[in-house]
């Protein structure tokens, strides 16, 4: 990145002009969701995009989920580039079979003649005290469909290229934002780019383990790397960006160079995102390894509302600390 | 034409085997039957040969490694030839992998170099480290945090010099282990530790094995070109009564007892560093006559250390004589994948009740080694006993 | 099948005592609400807190014309719907703190009060979660025979939810004692419902055959009236109803929504306070009709702020819930 141009904007004000921008590139991309008008979304991620493109492209809709992803579909194989929003992660389970049969399959069973090229946007991520219906991470359930891609932006510079990049893909992407990062700030050009989809990207060099996070657990992985460089232990973090495509080479390769590995994402620790990550690992670098991959991700119960229980059922940078300092013989 | 040279198949369960040198570089001139390289296996180190005249090129091995056996591991060309880029198919390239199925043919190739450590808890990654740096895993000091083997654990071990047990007392010398001797040390140990042994003794009347031995070595038989032992007999003997016995030709894996049609007796020889066992193959089938030379091919070659790869291939059944050493009786290890062995004591006169009456016969002392996995007490006695009744009458069997 | 609900009926067999409850429930919600505001701003209160201030008589004229038995579903604006059916607040506000007391052993939180010993079967955080809950627990008390009716409660929102369909349509086929009780408070969260809510709202339910009632929301006498009528039908064996209440919010969709304006007036507001304030209104009528004159009714309110300070008070001194509780009742 050069120095020039660069300035610190919120993850949201990330994500906000990456729709401007491709709203202003091309005039077939609107936006489509509960509250994404006037209000802007719960929050405020939209604020000022229906002044700029007026709501004929930013379009509220009803409490419908279902149907308005089912005509995001639609809208998307006949001419226009949906944006998708749905307002919680939690929300996505009514939209399933408009994903999980029509969007992600309508490309293959067409033999490649309908193409899908719509984006979902929506968060993830606890730690807003929102209880067991407003506080999943269910990106897991998008990664495990084939035709879906899947995109789990950390930083700002990051929500902004690969947003970008999701909506001139011709797939139905899915892009996670994690709730608490909305407020997160960062530097992002000024300058025009955009980030490939499938490419990871190394948050931090180390030499010692390897901290794999996701979204909202890779700023809990560079948090637990300044502790850890305090007990003399160097941590990379690495940060796959997207579940799907995943680039498994750099995971790989960051393994094999440190031997130890532990895979930290916000969903179910259990048949989750983590555990697919740890096994690609394990297969990829097994003669590297020191010690066992671990995953940590959510409890493998409902995220429950009681602040004390529900700081229990998340990784944080200390609970990561503690889990490396031990793989590492630390402790 | 180019020709592979691969990591050959010694043993019925081998999966890797370990480079120990090459005797030529990159380039050399090699011909046919000349030593190309020395490989470690489970068993012993062994030579292997060069299969055609040529050059040899494209070595993709080093000394240390340890490699999936069939895998190629250099080419002999003709000169000025290029080195296949390909790996060629592994059956169609050397022809040293032993007739014998093997057992665990479809099991993956891994990396493991010494089999000692495959039950102890270890990393991968110091599991690779050590067979890179020759590390033997017995004797790493583990510092995981659940007791397991971790790579600086290897690496301190590989800087450390040599590993003993007990501090050495002052004055004591400490003599470095052999190859054959550390695979000896290794071999018994993991099969000690690890396969349930139980054991038969069974005194037997051994004046028609003399009669027999007496008679055939005294016979014109042109083609009995020099002594027939008592190994030789018991061989024939064991072989042919295994026929009977299934299960005591047999082999235990994970998945189930794995029978082998074929009966391939190792007999274990004494050479300067330690015991090597030499392999009689199809000895069910073989003649007399053919064991007796087959044997004596194996134990001049163990003894001069000219032992070639497949003098150790396929081992179904061990026997272990001692009797050249007067030891009346004595219990021995089962090797690694077999399911029994037969150690036998000395052929001495000694006094027995024939009815009711005391007379001197010869008799020798037979100890059967069991794995109590594949064979049970009953099995085991059953055997010895059909083997009692073929020593008695020789005959019946070598015809 | 649409009708407005007629005003006459309002009275009708209801007698100063239940009058006098009617409003002392009212004005528990209201108080309720208002500490649940302050808890909130003041930051003892975690999550969001969604107030039910100005539709009190919605759930309070529902509930009274249910026996204690009967089955309600509720929704994120659910404190309302839990008090009117029988509620403690203190074991509220314990829930609403995270607090081991609480209704849920502080895991479920505002969003999510349960209690069988009212028939509150959970209040829902996913807008027409609970139509297939409330339509289920009436297939139950048929097949039972228990003679019990479900009422779900829900938001004009969740009239965008396919599953309400689905289960009306269920509804009727098994002519099955359920209410859906649409409290259209005309707003969504920041939306108005005329730009999310086509065509003629109770005509959805009549299309499919059932009952289909509209009342005013914010006339207690009314909502009761109109409710008796429709549990005793559904009592009888005769099927599912639809009851439009229509009413308004007074306070954000949060206690965090605070500047309105862009998406409704402050004049707007007004209005609705000055003129449809169910409570107020209610007490006019009963000193109109010499039910109660302003002491009674003044001896009412100091008793429920008493009774909320004292719930208040417990909830904020009762422990958390310990760590170990973060596991259980994961499963059965
Ligand atoms: C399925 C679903 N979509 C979106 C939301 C987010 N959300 C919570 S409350 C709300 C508005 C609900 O409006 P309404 O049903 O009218 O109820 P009110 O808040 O007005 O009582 C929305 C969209 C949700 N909880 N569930
Ligand atoms: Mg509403």
């Amino acid at each position: 990145m050069p120095e020039t141009g660069i300035r610190e904007i919120t993850f949201a004000e990330a994500v906000r002009e990456a729709l401007a921008e491709e709203m202003r590139r091309d005039s077939r991309v609107f936006i489509m969701g509960e509250d994404v008008a006037e209000a802007g979304t719960p929050f405020k991620v939209l604020s000022g995009l229906v002044e700029e493109f007026g709501t004929a492209r930013v379009v509220d809709t009803p409490i419908s989920e279902a149907g308005f992803t089912g005509v995001g579909v639609g809208a998307a194989m006949t001419g226009l580039r949906p944006v998708v929003d749905i307002m919680f992660g939690d929300f996505i389970t009514l939209t399933m079979d408009q994903m999980a049969n029509q969007a992600a399959k309508v490309h293959y069973m067409s033999g490649g003649k309908w193409k899908v090229p719509m984006v979902m946007r929506t968060t993830l991520g606890a730690a807003r005290r929102s209880a067991a219906q407003h506080s999943q991470s269910l990106h897991a359930w998008f990664s495990h469909i084939p035709g879906l891609k899947v995109v789990l932006p950390a930083t700002p510079y990051d929500a902004k290229g690969l947003l970008k990049s999701a909506i001139r893909d011709d797939n139905p992407v899915i892009f996670f934002e994690d709730k608490m990062s909305f407020k997160l700030k960062g530097p992002v050009p000024e300058a025009e780019y955009t980030i490939p989809l499938g490419v990871a990207d190394i948050k931090r060099l180390g030499t010692d383990i390897t901290l794999l996070g996701t979204s909202s657990m890779v700023q809990v992985a560079l948090e637990a790397a300044v502790m850890l460089e305090q007990a003399g232990i160097s941590a990379e973090v690495v940060d796959p960006r997207t579940t799907w495509p995943l680039d498994e080479h750099t995971l790989i390769e960051s393994v094999k160079k440190t031997s130890r590995a532990i895979v930290i994402d916000e969903g179910y620790g259990r048949y989750g995102v983590a555990a697919e990550i740890a096994a690609t690992i394990a297969e990829g670098a097994f003669h590297y390894l020191d010690g066992p991959v671990k995953r940590m991700g959510a409890m493998h119960v409902p995220i429950p509302f009681s602040p004390p229980l529900e700081d229990l059922t998340v990784p944080t940078g200390k609970t990561v600390f503690d889990t490396a300092m031990k793989l590492c013989g630390r402790s | 034409m180019a020709i592979s040279v691969v990591m050959p198949a010694l043993e019925l369960t081998q999966e890797t085997g370990k480079l120990v040198s090459w005797r030529k570089k990159e380039g050399d001139a090699v011909a046919r039957g000349e030593t190309l390289l020395e490989v470690e296996t489970d068993k012993a180190v062994v030579e292997v040969e060069a299969l055609a005249d040529g050059y040899l090129a494209g070595v993709k091995a080093k000394e240390g490694d340890v490699i999936a056996v069939g895998r190629t591991i250099a080419w002999i060309v003709d000169k000025g030839e290029p080195a296949p880029a390909d790996e060629a198919p592994a059956a169609a390239a050397a022809g040293v992998a032993p007739p014998v199925a093997r057992a665990r043919a479809s099991a993956a190739p891994s990396g493991d170099a010494a089999i000692s450590g495959a039950r102890m808890k270890i990393s991968p990654k110091a599991r690779r480290l050590a067979s890179e740096l020759h590390v033997n895993l017995d004797s790493v000091r583990a510092s995981g945090p659940g007791g397991e083997i971790l790579a600086s654990d290897v690496e301190a071990a590989a800087k450390a010099p040599a590993p003993s047990v007990a501090a050495p007392s002052a004055g004591a010398k400490l003599e470095s282990l052999t190859a054959i001797g550390r695979l000896m040390a290794e071999r018994t140990t993991q099969s000690w530790t690890t396969v349930p042994h139980f054991f038969l003794v069974r005194e037997v009347d051994a004046s028609a094995l003399q009669q027999t031995r007496e008679r055939l070595t005294a016979s014109a038989d042109a083609s009995l070109s020099g002594k027939i032992t008592h190994t030789d007999l018991l061989i024939a003997l064991v072989a042919r009564v295994l026929l009977q016995h299934p299960r005591l030709n047999a082999s235990w894996t994970r998945d189930g007892i794995q029978l082998h049609p074929e009966v391939n007796i190792a007999i274990a020889i004494a050479v300067n560093d330690g015991v090597i066992a030499s392999v009689i193959p199809s000895a069910h089938a073989a003649s007399i006559a053919e064991i007796a030379a087959q044997r004596r091919d194996l134990a001049e070659r163990a003894k001069s250390g000219k032992s070639r790869p497949q003098d150790f291939a396929g081992a179904t059944f061990t026997i272990s004589n001692l009797g050249m050493f007067q030891i009346d009786s004595f219990t021995a290890i089962i090797p690694p994948a077999q399911a029994a062995i037969l150690a036998v004591g000395a052929i001495t006169d000694r006094v027995v009740a024939i009815n009711g009456q005391p007379a001197v016969r010869s008799m020798i002392t037979l100890t059967l080694s069991c794995d109590h996995r594949v064979v049970d007490g009953a099995r085991g006695a059953q055997f010895l006993n059909d083997l009692a009744k073929a020593i008695a009458e020789p005959r019946q069997l070598l015809r | 099948m649409t009708t407005v609900s007629d005003p006459t009926r309002t009275s009708a067999g209801v007698g100063v005592e239940k009058w006098l409850r009617m409003y002392r429930q009212m004005m528990a919600i209201r108080l309720f609400e208002e500490n649940v505001n302050e808890l909130y701003t003041r930051a003892l209160m975690p999550g969001l807190a969604h107030l039910y201030i100005g539709e009190e008589a919605i759930a309070v004229g529902v509930c009274e014309a249910l026996r204690p038995d009967d089955y309600v579903t509720s929704t994120h604006r659910g404190h309302g719907h839990c008090l009117a059916k029988g509620a403690s607040p203190k074991l509220m506000f314990a829930e609403l703190l995270g607090k081991e007391a609480g209704y849920c052993r502080g895991k479920g939180g505002s969003m999510h009060i349960a209690d069988p010993a009212t028939g509150n079967l959970g209040a829902n955080a996913i807008v027409a979660g609970s139509v297939g809950i409330a339509t289920g627990a009436a297939l139950s008390a048929k097949t039972l025979k228990s003679g019990q009716v479900a009422v779900c409660f829900f938001g004009e929102g969740a009239l965008g939810q396919g599953v309400l369909y689905e289960c009306m349509n269920l509804a009727q086929l098994w002519k099955l004692p359920v209410i859906y009780v649409c409290e259209n408070n005309m707003y969504t969260e920041y939306t108005h419902f005329s730009e999310t809510t086509a065509g003629d709202i109770p005509a959805r339910a009549s299309a499919f055959g059932v009952r289909a009632e509209t009342v005013d929301g914010q006339d207690v006498r009314a909502v009761h009236a109109v409710a008796t009528d429709l549990a005793d039908r559904a009592r009888r064996g005769e099927g599912p109803a639809f009851l439009l209440c229509n009413t308004y919010r007074y306070r954000g969709h949060h206690v965090g929504d605070i500047n309105r304006e862009y998406y409704r007036s402050k004049k707007e507001e007004q209005q609705w306070l000055a003129e449809s304030d169910p409570i107020k209104n209610f007490a006019e009528w009963l000193k109109s009709q010499k039910h109660a004159d302003a002491s009674t009714l003044g001896t009412i309110d100091s008793e429920l702020r008493a009774e909320m300070d004292q719930a208040v008070k417990f909830a904020v001194g009762a422990p958390y819930p310990g760590a170990d509780e973060v596991d259980q009742d994961v499963y059965a």
